[in-house]
């Protein structure tokens, strides 16, 4: 400890001159901070770094050395090394929050069933393309590094073998050098399949890195196989959390078809290549790949809301569930939304500039901000420089016409999908409508009910587009039916101006109705036809079920002046929004 | 880990057309707020299935003192070809290692059938009570086979299920601070109705709806372990069923004499374990007749992979059954038992559920906890806790109502001896969540000296 | 003692293999290279017997357009001083045998293109001509022609490819479905 102690100004001397070099080795017009240099593992981990002795972190491009843990690990020697490995991360893989997305999200695929691996693989792939590139392209000698790092380090997880093994395929080193003394016919194999993968996809490293994940997969399909591996392995582990903080990546939700073209085991490759060499059409099915992705929602684009939110977690640990899921629903609820009202001289809603973002490769062109993109810096580096305006809809609408209010109740029972889990069609209906009237300047009461038992609603009629979708896609799982004496709610009456009512359930609805009113006299039947009067703006309900089903008691209602629209699949919903959203809220459209 | 709901109605019983019994279930005034949905999941080719098993089980014989059953080269035969874990097994049972529940922990899919459509398997996820938590592989249709079984064991004393489309046949009760509730159909048995519901009072809006429930439909069979028949004893509903099954913990005799009397009806202990469903009933303390012709049962040394002599005690282990999720060659289940062949039929004998722990008396004599179980039952436990201290003094806890304490006391002196500490509690409420008799020693066979 | 080349130099040779090396072999009276004629001066040249008749029968219609075209890589390594000082008869086996399953599940390009299928070429005559490569032990260069070994990699494969799969298939349903409603519970265990 001492002599660490005596080491430290000479060491942290060396590594700051050789910060300059490393940058060099990729490019001199590369622009970082100098790393944050810490002297103690303590001081280390305030900065979020444990287990190894670098870490590199997105957002703020952010490097982080503990010299304690360089010097115990015996690789203070290898700044330059080290530095340029981190600065790749930087500046090649993953280099910014959309590609960390995009690898997380292939390596999801690849790593089916055991996800919870894949920021460990991710890492791994991602230092391997860095080493590789440094060794051969850039003439550093990486190999030098490893072999330090490797001495004496016990090696029993069979997938520690295989990683070190690959260096030693690429490299041409000894067998042995770095993977120690466990090698299988089988690690054999894969590592050198894993060495020309490395050496093919080393630019396309998005198209390799679902190929290695495979590679990887029987190494790590045990939980006890994977922590032990990865507890032997921790020393490297630098970049796991690099997308920690942040803004939510955009587009996520929707599933990319390119993507499942690279989800294909290099073993069946090699196999099928040397099986009938000219004919290439032999690759494995994507067809079935397709089926693994299990498209949902509409046009089956999209990746289940759980999958989504697993999967931005891993490429931001510090994200916000609920936040990740109300984008989610309202990254599938854009393309339904009415418009933003352009009606004559109504200042309705008008889009403000509110400031400026990070622009990041991957987010919208059209969403670069040249002009502050230039004052920021003269030089221009993508994801580092670059800068996105920030718009907010001004919603005073007080000179405009007033829309209907919107009560959305939807049934919430046992019979529901959690939206958290599975992708939700009332829920989905329910965000197109919401943030259309929302849009138009009308005033939203969300109401989740499952009764008997529970329910969940905003504080009244709110223009909070937030609160509005946390409500929205919070889940009960209680009782058969929405209960229709959350009709009784004051703020019908309170709320200015008149309040459509669109219930969304399914036909055990009609059981709730029949049932006795909570307020002694007569049924809920008497509840629903009051609220009815009390919005004087209509209402409908949405009721996935068989068409005449119950006619008699839907003759009842439709005597009241409720709408009755059936729906026999819960996909209509869909078409049913869309179709409300613009009967209620287009504004462009004439009336 | 909270389960999730994701099937509709009609994957939940793909052949059922008319579920309005169902609804009636689930909508009934007096009903439970049930916090699940669940469905059997059968279709045409699953529920033929799932009588060929029926036929089986009562077509097959036992195997014979010292024999094999006639099945189990084929079964190994297809183990080895289809079954990852046996690839390298011989073709001769006794040749094989046992296996052990953290083999199967570890990697559940090596023991999957190759022959199976990966996308028909379902989970269970066992909590770990007894053992390491594992994950436990299986279909629709072995899922299924469990009424089956029901119906062989209750057709030897005359007993029928009936089902059909508007009663209920299985109530599963269970009684416990939270646990998923549903009402769901049997497409075995015709759309009879299949419950499982929970006795707390919090999950229902009047705690009297729960006799009014149960009385409306009146189960034909109800199913539960000891400690919540004994919450049902006291609620005492007026209800007749055919026979009453308890599982997941042994059921002292005096705990079913009363639920006999109360309810008019057989009671079976059953020995079922979650990695094979049904082994063994018993009408009778500690006499488990084994109901299974495809499982083989046999009893192996507790340090090597041999069977014990007929008649000695040694670990259950397990060849076969009906799960192609989860195939078992010579699985260790962790209980002990001796073995006895009578009249075509195979009993598994001084059953315990844990290792033989070891008790000591004050003359320095090895005390059975076959003798002690043998000795408490009559009693009404619904559950307790035997331990023997280094010192030889012994703790003990039980829970269960009108016991009387002197008797025990006195019971304890006659087993252990005069000269032995007893410290006794009786507790009437927080039952444990411990699934057995418990019966733990910090006396090892090395530091005990004749 | 000839002293053999480090494997290194060996690749490095072969991956400069000219384009003449490379265009396609004569096949079924088809424009190209005359495989036989090529490999039969290469033999005169390291057998130092320039006027020699035909040394060995290539009948490039019963083999593979695969096989000829890595005869004609050979032809280019051996151009390699060093196959030309020592015994030269070993070439006569390792044209008759030793290609032929090889060729056909490797990718002709690739063995001058790719790094590891150059080194699995020179290995393989290095082995054939009874020689270790440079700076090496038998040993060594036995682990490392296995290696590199594509028929040996490939058996390999064969063997896990499905069992992998097959895992990786029900350990994907098991982490789907286990969070999901199973199928009716009847009793407690």
């Amino acid at each position: 400890m001492t002599d660490s102690l005596s080491q430290l100004p000479q060491v942290r001397k060396s590594w700051q001159e050789a910060w300059t070099d490393a940058i060099k080795v990729w490019n001199p017009y590369v622009l970082l901070r100098e790393p944050t240099w810490c002297e103690s593992v303590l001081s280390a981990k305030k900065e979020g770094l444990s287990g190894s002795f670098a870490m590199i972190r997105l957002i703020d491009h952010r490097i982080v050395i503990d010299f304690e843990s360089v010097i115990k690990y015996g690789v203070e020697e290898f700044a330059q090394q080290i530095l340029a490995h981190e600065i790749g991360h930087h500046v090649l893989i993953p280099a910014n929050r959309y590609d960390n997305v995009g690898l997380i999200r292939r390596m999801r695929l690849a790593l089916a069933g055991i996800e919870n691996r894949v920021p460990f693989v991710a890492n791994l792939y991602s230092d391997i393309i860095i080493n590789d590139t440094l060794q051969r392209v850039h003439g550093l000698d990486m190999a030098a590094v490893y072999a330090r790092l490797q001495q004496g380090v016990s090696i029993d997880s069979p997938l520690h073998t295989w990683y070190m093994r690959i260096y030693e395929y690429l490299w041409g080193l000894k067998r042995g050098l770095l993977s120690g003394k466990n090698q299988t016919p089988a690690i054999d194999a894969d590592a050198s399949l894993a060495a020309s993968l490395i050496r093919s996809y080393a630019r396309e490293w998005l198209d390799g890195a679902g190929r290695f994940a495979l590679l990887a997969y029987p190494y790590l399909i045990e939980d006890a196989q994977y922590q032990k591996a990865r507890n032997e392995l921790i020393r490297h582990l630098d970049s796991e959390k690099s997308g920690e903080g942040g803004e939510i990546a955009g587009g996520m939700a929707e599933i990319d078809d390119s993507i499942a073209d690279s989800i294909v085991d290099p073993r069946s490759e090699a196999l099928s290549e040397a099986e009938d060499e000219k004919d290439q059409a032999k690759k494995p099915s994507i067809s079935k790949q397709k089926s693994i992705q299990g498209g949902t929602g509409p046009k089956q684009r999209y990746q289940q809301p759980g999958v989504y939110i697993d999967m931005m977690r891993q490429a931001n640990p510090s994200a916000d569930d609920n936040l990740l899921l109300i984008r989610y629903y309202k990254e599938i609820a854009q393309p339904y939304l009415v418009p933003f009202p352009v009606e004559e001289s109504s200042p309705l809603a008008e889009v403000l500039p509110e400031g400026t973002d990070l622009w990041e490769p991957g987010d919208p062109i059209e969403e670069l901000d040249w002009f502050e993109t230039a004052v920021t810096s003269p030089v221009i580096v993508p994801g580092i420089t670059t800068r996105s305006r920030v718009y907010s809809p001004d919603t005073d609408s007080s000179t405009s016409p007033n829309p209907y209010n919107l009560y959305v109740g939807i049934d919430c029972s046992g019979s529901m999908n959690n939206p958290r889990h599975n992708f939700s069609w009332p829920i989905c209906a329910g965000t197109i409508v919401s943030l259309s009237a929302l849009r138009a300047g009308a005033k939203v009461m969300a109401c989740l009910s499952g009764e008997p038992g529970s329910f969940l609603e905003t504080d009244g009629f709110i223009k909070a587009e937030k609160d509005v979708l946390k409500v929205l896609t919070s889940y009960l799982g209680t009782g058969y039916a929405y209960g229709i004496p959350r009709l009784l709610t004051e703020h019908i009456d309170r709320v200015k101006g008149k309040t459509h009512l669109l219930i969304v359930s399914d036909d055990d609805i009609f059981s709730m109705l029949q049932a006795k009113s909570p307020t002694g006299k007569g049924t809920n039947f008497d509840i629903a036809q009051q609220a009815l009067i009390r919005g004087d703006g209509g209402g409908t309900f949405v009721l996935h079920s068989r068409r005449n089903w119950r006619p008699k008691e839907v003759g009842v209602l439709k005597n009241m002046g409720w709408n009755i629209h059936f729906v026999t699949d819960e996909k209509e919903m869909l078409a049913f929004a869309k179709a409300f959203a613009c009967q209620f809220y287009d504004k462009n459209r004439k009336r | 880990m909270k389960l999730k709901p994701v099937l509709t109605d009609e994957e939940r019983f793909p052949l059922l057309k008319d579920q309005s019994f169902l609804k009636e279930l689930r909508q009934d005034l007096n009903g439970p707020r049930f916090n699940f949905r669940s469905g059997d999941r059968l279709t045409a080719d699953n529920l033929e299935k799932v009588k060929i098993y029926r036929q089986e089980l009562d077509k097959r014989r036992f195997w014979t003192e010292n024999s094999l059953p006639a099945w189990i080269d084929q079964y190994l035969k297809w183990c080895i070809d289809s079954v990852p874990a046996y690839k390298n097994y011989s073709e001769k049972l006794e040749e094989n290692p046992a296996i052990r529940r953290q083999n199967i922990a570890t990697a559940p899919w090596r023991f999957v059938s190759d022959e199976c459509d990966a996308e028909e398997l379902l989970v269970y996820s066992t909590s770990g009570t007894t053992g390491a938590p594992m994950d436990v592989l299986f279909d629709a249709t072995t899922q299924a086979t469990w009424i089956p079984q029901l119906e062989s064991i209750l057709a030897r004393d005359g007993i029928r299920l009936e089902g059909g489309p508007d009663r209920v046949s299985i109530c599963l009760v269970c009684s416990q601070k939270e646990t998923l509730t549903y009402a769901s159909l049997s497409t075995y048995l015709d759309g009879a109705g299949v419950l499982k519901i929970n006795l707390n009072p919090d999950e229902w809006n009047k705690p009297e709806d729960r006799s009014s429930y149960l009385e409306k439909h009146n189960p034909e069979i109800i199913t539960g372990d000891p400690l919540t028949f004994m919450t049902l004893a006291e609620l005492c509903p007026d209800i007749r069923p055919k026979a009453m099954i308890s599982s997941a913990m042994v059921l002292l005799e005096g705990t079913r004499k009363m639920l006999e009397e109360k309810f008019r009806c057989p009671v079976y202990d059953l020995y079922s374990l979650t990695e094979c469903r049904m082994i063994a009933v018993a009408k009778k303390p500690g006499i488990y007749r084994l109901v299974r012709p495809e499982l083989y049962v046999e009893i192996l040394h507790p340090d090597k992979d041999e069977t014990v002599k007929c008649g000695e005690r040694g670990e259950i282990t397990l060849t076969g059954g009906n799960n192609p999720f989860l195939a078992l060659v010579r699985y260790r289940t962790g209980d002990f038992a001796t073995l006895r062949h009578e009249n075509d039929e195979v009993y598994l004998c001084e059953l315990e559920g844990r290792q033989p722990t070891i008790f000591v008396t004050d003359e320095n004599r090895f005390l059975n906890n076959v003798d002690v179980s043998r000795a408490l039952s009559k009693f009404s436990f619904a559950a307790f806790t035997l331990h023997q201290k280094q010192d030889r003094s012994i703790d003990f806890c039980g829970w269960g109502k009108g016991i009387n304490r002197s008797e025990l006391k006195q019971t304890f002196c006659e087993l252990f001896g005069p000269g032995i500490k007893s410290s006794i509690s009786i507790r009437t409420r927080h039952f444990p969540e411990t699934k057995k008799v418990q019966y733990t020693s910090d006396i090892k066979k090395a530091d005990f000296i004749l | 003692m000839t002293k053999a080349p480090a494997i290194s130099e060996l690749i490095h040779h072969i991956k400069l293999c000219p384009l003449e090396f490379l265009n396609t072999p004569q096949k079924n009276g088809k424009n190209g290279v005359n495989t036989e004629a090529l490999v039969n001066d290469i033999i005169r040249l390291i057998a130092h017997e320039p006027t020699a008749a035909r040394q060995i029968e290539i009948q490039s219609k019963k083999l593979s357009r695969e096989e000829l075209s890595l005869m004609q890589i050979c032809c280019w390594t051996l151009t390699h001083p060093f196959f030309a000082e020592i015994d030269h008869r070993w070439v006569f086996d390792f044209f008759k045998e030793k290609l032929t399953d090889i060729a056909s599940i490797v990718k002709t390009a690739d063995w001058v293109a790719d790094e590891e299928r150059a080194e699995e070429l020179a290995r393989l005559i290095m082995q054939c001509c009874g020689y270790v490569p440079g700076g090496e032990t038998r040993e060594q260069a036995l682990d490392r022609f296995d290696s590199v070994n594509t028929i040996k990699r490939l058996k390999v494969l064969e063997e896990s490819k499905a069992a992998i799969e097959r895992a990786r298939e029900i350990r994907r349903q098991m982490e789907e479905k286990r969070a999901r409603e199973a199928a009716n519970v009847y009793g407690r265990e």
